[in-house]
């Protein structure tokens, strides 16, 4: 056995170093924070993700804090993780979560949030393939798919042509009108952007007809009208009518016009009223209802306009920053039917008030806080802790 | 098993000085690149002592408490300069540890074919060989760094320092960052990796050593071949779903089956080339 020395020093040098290093010697590396509640119920603060640095001595990590703890980023990134988070925004979205764990075989391959539709009776995927070849073909190729829920029957139809062969286009929408698919695209022509709705027959594949959205905004302005349709929060599901942003003129000369898209009437209508009011606003479109905030460091002012009646509450709830007992209301998230404010308090320490939508009632208030029983003290953690943005990650088990 | 550790024994006996040396050099290069950087760090504070603040610059002065993290960052070459001739060192060992039986009038390979054992423990013996020999000087790495935490706290007095992570010290250096990730999960991915990249050669040295010129083309083909292989999903499709539809968990699991078929297939032929084909 004496022989055998070297081998096994070598042997024993190896395991316990390395081990050493990975079981013993990574340990309390970086401190541990948490959003801590104040106030209401944690499982309305499931869903918030407070990012920001957490600075060392030489360098900074980047860190996101939840109610679960945190997470390093350089600490959890590896060659799994970089596969298993290629996509991560597809997979975080609470529709295709949803999708994929009801149809997983049909939702295969399929990774484009904006072309999917849903509702009770069928799913509707559009997705675009597009050839470099240099060629005077169309480079842009549609392939759709249908899904019958209850059958769980696909129908897939493949490669419909668009446009000419320098066209750009993008899916933006697509929507279910009877037996038709109307799929909204954004094309880039000639250096211009056109707003297109193409309908397909839902048995067939073949297109139907082509509506020119954005010309018909043109025609009645007698000028170029730059449209931009508004994001409803929910990507697939049934509506008849999609909102478009307008605008004419660059700098003081511009102007901002707000339309309506009928799907089933194929005509784009000029609204009277703005669908919001205010500076710093952001929004929230569900369905017909438009729920938009007005962010003032100070105060926060709920307010919803129903695109149907034309009706408008406005500033139906009102929070302040002293009644939430911090210094600054940073920014807010409008999401499902929770309005979500980043808050800053006294002391620079990052936190989060979670409203209900309908009535602006405070349902959770919590605070990004070290964890306790580590190395550093409290202040310290909380001094190197410099968090500066909310991000919200709903997922089917929350 | 017993005739495979005799031979893993012997090669690492083989090497036993050229690993000891490398080791000597890697600790004389960082404890003397570390003294001397906290000793003229020392002198500096001693200077802005007696010139005061007003007279520091920026680019000589020295922060109010030193951590072996800043004294790490300021010895960045004496660190990697020995690390880099470590893994050249033992890259060129990976046709060596081959090439060396050949080597002399009284060529060692005769000895070790003619051992009463399988063929197969011939290479495995060498790839484990080298493998300890990989782990054994990252693991010395390791070891070496509380050893220079304490001489930096001899040389510089414990009002001027303050305490650094090992893991923060690991991760200011360039070098030392690469070969010892912060997960184990990733350590042996990489480590993974490398040792099925030495599979790979060793396959390819024992075409040539088989086939002679031809074989030199064979190893050549065989080496991109597997390179084709373990690149390909990632050249073909990287991570789009919507040209091979594959969720990211089977893509995962797809590519680790390629590098275990890479391994199994090189260590396969490897053993079969030594068994049937090898000619002294």
């Amino acid at each position: 056995m004496r022989r055998y020395w070297f081998s096994i020093a070598l042997l024993l040098l190896s395991v316990s170093g390395i081990g050493t290093y990975y079981f013993v010697g990574i340990l309390n590396h970086l401190p541990k924070f948490q959003i801590e509640t104040v106030q209401g119920n944690a499982k309305e603060g499931a869903a918030v993700v407070l990012s920001g640095s957490y600075y060392g001595d030489m360098r900074s990590e980047f860190l996101e804090v939840s109610v679960k703890g945190s997470k390093y980023y350089k600490e959890k990134g590896n060659f799994r993780t970089d596969i298993l988070q290629a996509n991560s925004w597809f997979y975080e979205n609470l529709e295709m979560q949803q999708l994929l764990k009801d149809h997983k075989t049909f939702m295969r391959g399929k990774d484009n949030v904006g072309g999917f539709y849903r509702d009770d009776e069928i799913v509707i995927y559009a997705d675009l393939s597009t050839t470099t070849r240099n060629t005077n073909a169309p480079h842009a190729k549609l392939q759709l798919s249908f899904l019958d829920e209850e059958s769980e029957k696909v129908v897939r139809f493949k490669s419909i042509a668009l446009g000419y062969s320098d066209d750009i286009y993008a899916i933006e929408d697509v929507q279910r009108v009877e037996n038709e698919a109307h799929i909204l695209f954004r094309k880039y022509s000639n250096q211009k952007t056109y707003e297109l709705v193409y309908v397909f027959d839902l048995k067939t594949g073949k297109q139907l007809r082509q509506v020119d959205v954005s010309s018909q905004a043109n025609e009645r302005k007698g000028q170029d009208v730059q449209l931009t349709k508004i994001q409803n929060k929910s990507l697939n599901n049934a509506n008849d009518t999609i909102f478009f942003v307008g605008s004419t003129g660059d700098g003081e000369d511009r102007k901002v016009f707000y339309y309506s898209y009928s799907y089933l009437t194929g005509i784009l209508t000029e609204r009277e009223e703005p669908l919001w009011e205010g500076r710093f606003v952001v929004y929230g479109l569900q369905n017909e209802l438009i729920y938009y905030a007005e962010i003032d460091p100070h105060v926060v002012t709920l307010s919803v306009y129903n695109t149907e009646t034309n009706e408008r509450k406005r500033s139906y709830a009102t929070v302040t920053a002293e009644q939430l007992g911090v210094d600054e209301i940073k920014a807010a998230i409008i999401e499902s039917d929770r309005a979500y404010l980043y808050l800053i308090d006294h002391d620079d320490t990052s936190g989060v008030a979670v409203l209900n939508l309908e009535d602006g009632k405070l349902l959770f208030k919590g605070f990004a806080a070290p964890v306790s029983g580590e190395e550093l003290t409290e202040e310290e953690q909380q001094e190197n802790l410099h968090l500066n943005n909310i991000n919200i990650v709903q997922s089917l088990e929350n | 098993m017993n005739r495979y550790l005799k031979l893993v024994h012997m090669e690492i006996h083989r090497f036993r000085w050229i690993l000891i040396a490398m080791m000597g050099i890697t600790a004389i290069f960082q404890f003397s690149g570390l003294i001397w950087t906290l000793k003229k760090a020392m002198a500096q504070f001693e200077e802005q002592k007696i010139q005061g603040s007003d007279t520091r610059k920026y680019f000589d002065s020295v922060p109010d408490t030193l951590t072996f993290e800043w004294a790490m960052s300021n010895t960045q070459m004496w660190f990697i300069l020995p690390v880099l001739l470590c893994i050249a060192v033992l890259s060129l060992y990976v046709f060596f540890i081959w090439y060396r039986d050949w080597m002399g009038r009284h060529t060692f390979i005769y000895r070790l074919l003619m051992l009463p054992t399988a063929r197969h423990n011939l290479f495995l013996a060498k790839i484990t060989a080298l493998l300890l020999f990989v782990l054994s000087i990252v693991a010395f790495q390791l070891v070496m760094l509380p050893v220079q935490e304490l001489v930096l706290k001899l040389v510089v007095p414990a009002e001027l320092r303050s305490e650094s992570h090992i893991v923060d010290v690991i991760n200011i250096n360039q070098a030392l960052v690469e070969l010892i990730p912060r997960q184990f999960e990733q350590f042996f991915y990489i480590y993974g990796l490398g040792t099925i990249a030495v599979l790979m050669l060793f396959t390819a040295i024992l075409l040539e050593r088989s086939y002679q010129r031809m074989g030199i083309l064979y190893g050549i083909l065989y080496l991109a071949g597997c390179v084709l292989v373990v690149a390909a999903p990632f050249l073909y499709f990287g991570l789009d779903s919507s040209i091979i539809p594959l969720y990211p968990m089977e893509i995962y699991v797809l590519v680790l089956l390629l590098f275990f078929v890479v391994a199994g297939v090189s260590v396969w032929l490897g053993s079969r080339l030594l068994a049937k084909k090898i000619t002294v």
